[in-house]
Parts: structure tokens; sequence; C-alpha cells
């Protein structure tokens, strides 16, 4: 059986990708075995189709001890079984076209949110969505952070109209349920409860190369909001003044020493903004 | 000036491993140099990244890949190459490397390191492809022999004459891995020494070395506990047959301390130097010709 090479690989990929295991793929190929025989050496030791099911059984094992590795709490939330099982449907959904296994589960917030899974674990996406984004947060962009020294070089009839840049590795998720909490309960083996279900904004940053998160109010949630849109400072304080109240003006002042203290914001006005806000689902 | 002669002998390194950074930034161990997984560096910021540039201000770098997919019959992935170039041109490697397989198709990565037929289209196609990733970033690569679990009937040579005709055509360079070899001898019944006695010592420029697990009907190639003692003799052979070589030990899976790794390296270069030494003295005792007669040698060598 004389195959071109980009027909041969198509049938390995085919085979080796396959989670039903190499023999149900060839039935639902309607390929006999000794098919596959005639392509591949076998021996007393392994038949061709052992030898490809070698390549089979380590394509899913790795890829899936990468995925535990990058959703440890969504693993302890479903449990083993139930997150292999997970895997095997994303991967036949979304197979790899990623160089990097940091690629491979990009797409599985968003293949939670639309799974079985997520009608019994109603917060499992808005949890793989938070996982996901704590890698990315930390693979993201390099960027010198704004000081303080920079600010308050400013001189104070350029405020109104000035506008500040977030730094590339911060990210806003609203999730509809307190999923941050389970982050923690994750490593310590102990049983994962449903959090709470409340509307609730996490902050994700980077600094000195280590990833932190806290949540948000409504105020800073909606001054970073406008800050990712390039809105003027001015524009920001006429935003949020109302949401704070009386105490505004040092409530401000105090969000932008966190911001400034924590690198959200990242020096230079000539770079476009790139902070990831993602609405969860 | 031959292929080989072109690249300098970096020593005895070990590949470097998220699971080091601490240590290897803090410590600066005393090790030769670090080879790097390409694709875990291919990350747009953050400390993977400021590790690197930590690492490489202190050692040389080479930088090794699993992703180029040269043998697949897809085109070259050209997003893949920038990174690649952009890479090297910021860390300045040693030298690059990847692996004689494919890796994906249709636009797919299955993430391992899959064989190809041997046959002198495949070795056109390979060495076609090759010379093209050498022209896009200007200098030559080397090519990494992979353990494999099944060989194509297709074939019409061994791999080690497939090997060695994919570099010939293509004027790239071997990292020639042991374990690999010693791994695909005993999966598809070959003479292990006859495959370094066969491949051209001009073009060998690195060696690897790693451990593997015993599956009784199969070895794999699983990176993660120490080289067998196999393994350091068909090492030993090769220096002899090669000269002193830069050596690389892989450690990837259930990560021991940074020690472990550098014993391991240590080791490399004694059983190195003995070797070399005991050839100069010719009292290594075997020929070591092109002939599967040699195979027993192996057994002999201790």
């Amino acid at each position: 059986m004389e195959l071109a090479l980009g027909e041969l690989q198509s049938l390995l990929a085919r085979l080796i990708t396959s989670t039903e295991g190499v023999n149900t793929q060839l039935q639902g190929d309607s390929l006999a075995p000794e098919k596959i025989e005639k392509i591949i050496h076998g021996d007393g030791r392994l038949g061709a189709v052992e030898r490809l099911q070698i390549y089979a059984t380590a394509y899913f094992h790795r890829l899936l001890e990468c995925l535990k590795e990058d959703y440890p709490a969504t693993l302890a939330v479903t449990g083993e079984d139930v997150f292999r099982a997970l895997i095997a449907a994303y991967l036949a959904a979304h197979p790899s076209d990623s160089p990097s296994v940091f690629g491979v589960g990009r797409f599985l917030p968003d293949f939670i949110a639309h799974h079985w899974l997520a009608g019994q674990w109603p917060f499992l996406g808005d949890l793989a969505r938070l996982e996901r984004t704590l890698i990315e947060v930390f693979h993201a962009a390099d960027a010198p952070p704004l000081t303080a020294t920079e600010l308050q070089h400013i001189p104070a009839e350029r405020w109104d109209g000035l506008r500040l840049y977030p730094h590339p590795a911060v990210a806003i998720l609203d999730c509809q349920w307190r999923v941050d909490e389970l982050l923690d309960l994750a490593g310590t083996g102990g049983a994962i409860a449903t959090p709470e279900r409340r509307a609730t904004a996490i902050l994700v940053w980077r600094q000195d190369d280590e990833v932190y998160r806290r949540r948000v109010d409504c105020s800073e949630r909606t001054a970073l909001a406008l800050i990712r849109q390039s809105e003027t400072f001015g524009a920001l304080c006429e935003a949020v003044a109302p949401l704070l109240g009386a105490g505004a003006v040092d409530e401000i002042k105090s969000m932008l020493s966190r911001w400034l203290r924590d690198g959200l914001l990242r020096s230079g006005e000539n770079q476009k903004p790139q902070l990831l806000i993602s609405a969860m689902r | 000036m031959t292929f080989r002669e072109r690249f300098s002998d970096l020593g005895y390194g070990v590949g470097l491993r998220r699971e080091h950074y601490r240590y290897v930034t803090e410590h600066r161990p005393a090790v030769d140099w670090f080879e790097i997984i390409t694709e875990n560096f291919m990350v747009a910021g953050g400390r993977p990244l400021a590790v690197l540039e930590q690492v490489r201000s202190d050692y040389p770098i080479v930088m090794h890949g699993v992703s180029l997919s040269i043998g697949s019959a897809d085109p070259l992935n050209r997003g893949y190459l920038d990174a690649l170039s952009e890479m090297a041109r910021r860390f300045k490697p040693a030298w690059i490397s990847d692996h004689l397989c494919w890796t994906g198709i249709g636009g797919r990565n299955l993430h391992d390191l899959l064989p190809l037929p041997y046959t002198d289209e495949v070795v056109h196609h390979v060495a076609a492809r090759i010379r093209q990733v050498q022209d896009f970033l200007g200098q030559p690569i080397l090519i990494e022999n992979v353990s494999s679990y099944m060989t194509f009937r297709a074939s019409t040579m061994q791999e080690w004459e497939f090997v060695s005709a994919v570099a010939e055509e293509a004027d790239c360079g071997i990292l020639l891995d042991i374990n690999n070899i010693y791994v695909s001898a005993f999966n598809h019944g070959f003479d292990p020494v006859l495959y370094v006695n066969s491949v051209p010592p001009e073009r060998v420029v690195q060696f690897h070395m790693a451990g593997h697990s015993d599956h009784g009907t199969y070895l794999l190639d699983t990176h993660d506990r120490p080289i067998c003692a196999e393994v350091w003799r068909l090492y030993e052979l090769a220096v002899r047959r090669f000269g002193a070589t830069s050596t690389l030990i892989e450690w990837d899976d259930n990560i021991p301390g940074f020690g472990v790794l550098a014993d391991a390296a240590t080791q490399a270069r004694r059983r190195a130097q003995n070797a070399l030494a005991a050839k100069t003295e010719g009292t290594d005792g075997a020929g070591f010709g092109r002939t599967a007669e040699s195979s027993r040698a192996l057994d002999n060598l201790d």
C-alpha cells in the first residue's frame, strides 16, 4: 500500500488523534487492521496497530497532562475521570494547531461554557477562564511600568486631558460566580463547594514575573475599562466620581496609587492600550 | 574546514527546565552550557524570557525545537519561522536544532516526533525544506534522530542511511541522540553500534543523552530517569568515533534536583575523557568498523 507522504501523514494523524483508540478509528474509517500492516512493519513483539497505538496513547496522555497543569482548579471540581472525558471531547473539537503546548488549552473555557458539564457546574466556565487568564498574563508582553515620578512631572493643567495606558500583563475578568475562591482550594485536595453566585470583576496582573489577582469594585472596574478605551483622566474622574460619592477625590487618588504600586499602567504615551477584558458567560 | 569544525565544542550541558530556573539564576551552577526547548520561550514576555536573558548572559545556549515539523507534507509554517528567527536574533544561540521527523499535518500539531518513511523521495523533500529553513535563518541547523516505535514498509534504506543522506543533501549538521539510537534499535531490532559507526563524523555536532523506560515489548523515550549503563556504553563508543562532542543531558519528566542533572553532565565528561584516553592509548580493545559484527563490541566495552 503505497501512499504519498501527505496521505500517509493524514491517515496516521487521524488514527493517532482519535480519542477512541486506533482500532475503533480504523473501524470508523472502514479500514481493516491488515491495511495498516501493509503500511507499518509489525513483528512478533508488536503488531502494526499496537505500534501506532503507542503514539495514540502518548498523544492523549501528553496533552491531558498539560491541560491538568493548566487547569488544576477545573480538574479539582470535575475529578479525574470527568476531566479526562472532557479533554477527550475538547481535543476532538479543537485539535491543536499551536507549535507550543501553551496554546492547546486556549479554547477550553469557551468549550466548557457550551458543554453539558456547565449544567452540572454552571461556574465551571468562569473558573476555566480565570485559570486561562492566569496563564496568558504570565506570558503577556513585557513593558516598563509607569512610575509615580513620571506622573509627578506632568503639569497640573495637563491632567484633565491625560491618557493612561494599561500594562500588557493586566486583565480583568467579569465573572458571574466568585470562582477566585476556588483557586486556593484546588491544591488542598479538599471538597470544592459551589462558589457564591455574584457578579464579580477579577483583576489579574503580573509584577516582577509573579501573577497576582484581586477583586475590583464597580468604580475601579469602570475606571480600568475607561483607560482601556483610551479615555482621558478627566473623563475617567467624571464617570467614576458619582460611583464613589463624597470621598471621590481621595478614592481616585488612592486607586491611582494602587495601580502605580502594582504596576498596572505602562510607561509611554504612544503605546496602544492592550488591556484584556473578557466578558464572562 | 569540515561542517563539524564550524561549531565550537561547548562541553557538557543540561536542558534548562522551569523547575530549575530559580536555582540556576541564583547559583549559576558549574555546567558548561544550557539547551532550551525553543517553543517554551515563544511567548510575548514574562518570567521565562527574563530567566533566559539572565542565563544567556552567563552561559552559551542552544535552541532546540520540537515543532519545526521539517518532514511534514504541509508547507513550512512561516509564522513559526518568524518566531524562531526572532528568538535567534535576540538570544544568539550557539546553534539551532530540531528533529528529523514530522509533528503535524493539515495545520494540526500532534505534539509528538513522528518518524518518516526512509526513501529517496523523502530525503529530497526534507533536505529541500532544511535548506529553506537555513536560508531563512541565515545559519545552518542541526537535525536530531528521533526515537521511534514504528517503521514503514515503504522505506528503502536504514534509518542511519536516511539521516546521513538528509544531512549531506541539506548540508546541515546532525544532533545524534544516543539514547534514541538505543531505544529505536531495541524497538526495531537493528544494531545500535552499526548506526553509530555509519553516521558521517564530519556532520555530528552534538550528542543528546537521556533516560528511557522499559515496557517489556518496547522501550519508550521518556526522559524521566537516569541514563542506563548500555546507553552510556554506546555514548563512549560514539565519543571514540566522533571525538569530543558537545553533550547535553535531557530530563523532561519526574525532574530531579539540579544536582542530579549536573552530576550526569559530569559523568558524561569523565566518560568522554576516559574513552578518548583509551582510544589514544589504543587500549579500547575494539575496532568498531562499519560492520554489523561490531554489535558485540558494545557489550565488551567495560
